[in-house]
């Protein structure tokens, strides 16, 4: 029976060589003291506030850049810290002109996946309702060189959730993605943890990470400080619980602050956010009904869904003080 | 230009229809609908494994050939596989017919006493060197055969001693091309 390795990636410690000159102050190094764990399945969002950081630390992940400090398992292989050897257990995909523009989306992906010993009518079946299924069948017979560099970026992620590399690596952390990319990537991400491979995805897109990703890290001034699930993230660090709409929040702060003392109230436009000041579970139903109380009625109170994006907002925040 | 840039349903339809139509052209053919289109698979099976039998059997004969050869080369005879012998030509006795440096193709003759006249043999001397030459004379030696030979080329005179039918080795078969 195939050994199947679970970790994929293993770092401890790990540094760049690469150094950051800023003013007159000491070099930096743009990742320093990296310890990451990435099992089998998995999609990790990677997020942080250089860009540079994050793509680097996925050229290193895809063993395509050397270290300087630490260590760095792939698949359960070792990698030296200046030898840059290219594992085909590793999909990488860094730039979107790995597709040929002589051909058109369903073209490329069924000479991508050429070498499958499986019926090609059957599998160009497959690949064109996935295409379909994945909200992209308005690409689905498009040629490549009309497509935008973010939707040939996501063509080359079908193409290698077919491959057989165990991981892959997502690496375009400057790309502006469309909600219907979101979506697409979502999906295909579904697909490659079915398939029991790894997504490592670097982006500054909160949403795409709440939507596509079981993980996050997130990094700041070369450091990670947050990885973990996604859900722990969200409900850690979102600690809005309830947000009220209404023209007169703002003259409602004092009032409302005097009978929610367990709770920070911010008050932004027109919109009052209610935060719990610990990371234990509130009763909204108990804020809704002192709310109430007071003679107040707003125009809408929402419970907050929590998202990343709020997450990372206040995880920047916290990382700041 | 906007409006033509991306796939329309109505090509997406027509892209379905014609992946069904392929579909549907190999479950016919796998569940033998049609005559001929039924036999398809059935003669590309036969195709492949008279292709596979060839492929063996050419494989099993260069294997022999090599032990065959190596097995006559230590027994100090000349190695032969199904019959035929190869040789060099290593003298000028028999241009412009065989140059020199050319490989020719002998076959061990059925019967060494009715060999013809313009047969080229190859054949022992008593000095037991091999030679190739032509025979120009059949000769009946109380109720055997013995042959005179001599050389294509013109500078050569018939061979002094008679050639027996014991001492012929091949016949000359044919010449291998660019040699």
């Amino acid at each position: 029976m195939e050994h199947v390795p679970e970790r994929v990636v293993v770092m401890e410690g790990l540094s760049s060589v690469e150094h950051f000159l800023v003013g007159e102050e000491r070099p930096r190094r743009v990742l320093d003291d990296i310890t990451l764990l990435i099992k089998r399945a998995e999609a990790w969002g990677i997020n942080g506030t250089s860009l540079f950081e994050i793509k680097l630390l996925l050229e290193i992940m895809a063993n395509i850049r050397p270290y300087d400090r630490g260590k760095c398992v792939l698949i359960e292989r070792g990698m030296m810290r200046l030898k840059r050897v290219i594992l085909k257990h590793v999909f990488y995909i860094g730039s979107p002109n790995m597709l040929y523009n002589n051909m058109n989306v369903l073209e490329f992906l069924m000479f991508a996946t050429a070498r499958f010993k499986i019926n090609r009518v059957v599998l160009q079946e497959q690949i064109f309702e996935l295409i379909i299924s994945i909200g992209l069948g308005h690409l689905s017979l498009m040629p490549n060189q009309m497509l935008t560099k973010e939707e040939k970026a996501v063509i080359t992620l079908i193409a290698a959730a077919y491959s057989d590399s165990l991981m892959i690596v997502f690496n375009f952390p400057e790309y502006v993605w469309d909600e219907v990319l979101i979506n697409a990537i979502a999906k295909i991400t579904s697909f490659i943890r079915e398939r029991g491979k790894t997504l490592m995805l670097a982006t500054q897109n909160c949403l795409l990470i709440e939507k596509a990703c079981s993980h996050a890290a997130i990094m700041k001034d070369g450091r990670l400080i947050y990885s973990g699930t996604v859900e722990n993230f969200r409900l850690k660090f979102d600690r809005v619980e309830v947000i009220i709409q209404d023209k007169a929040a703002h003259a409602m702060t004092e009032k409302l602050a005097l009978l929610l003392p367990d709770y920070k109230l911010d008050s932004k436009d027109e919109s009052l956010l209610i935060s719990s000041k610990d990371s234990e579970a509130s009763d909204h139903g108990a804020i809704y009904k002192k709310i109430v109380e007071s003679g107040f009625t707003p125009d809408s109170m929402e419970i907050n869904p929590k998202t990343v994006q709020n997450a990372y907002e206040e995880l920047m925040r916290q990382d700041d003080l | 230009m906007t409006q033509t840039k991306y796939t329309t349903p109505e090509q997406i339809e027509a892209m379905r229809q014609e992946i069904l139509r392929e579909k549907e052209k190999i479950a016919g053919i796998s569940s033998g609908k049609g005559s001929s289109r039924g036999q398809l698979p059935l003669r590309r099976q036969v195709k492949k494994i008279v292709s596979g039998l060839i492929f063996s059997s050419l494989c099993l004969l260069l294997v022999s050939s090599i032990i065959s050869i190596q097995i006559s080369k230590s027994k100090g005879e000349i190695p032969n596989v199904l019959g035929f012998q190869l040789f060099a030509v290593e003298s000028g006795s028999m241009e412009p017919t065989l140059q020199v440096g050319a490989v020719i193709v002998s076959r061990k003759p059925k019967d060494p006493e009715k060999l013809k006249v313009n047969d080229i043999v190859t054949f022992r001397t008593l000095s037991n060197a091999l030679v190739t030459h032509r025979i120009i004379e059949v000769l009946n030696d109380n109720g055997s055969s013995a042959y005179r030979t001599k050389g294509d080329n013109p500078i050569n005179s018939p061979d002094q001693d008679l050639l027996t039918p014991n001492r012929v080795v091949g016949v000359f078969f044919a010449k291998i091309p660019l040699t």
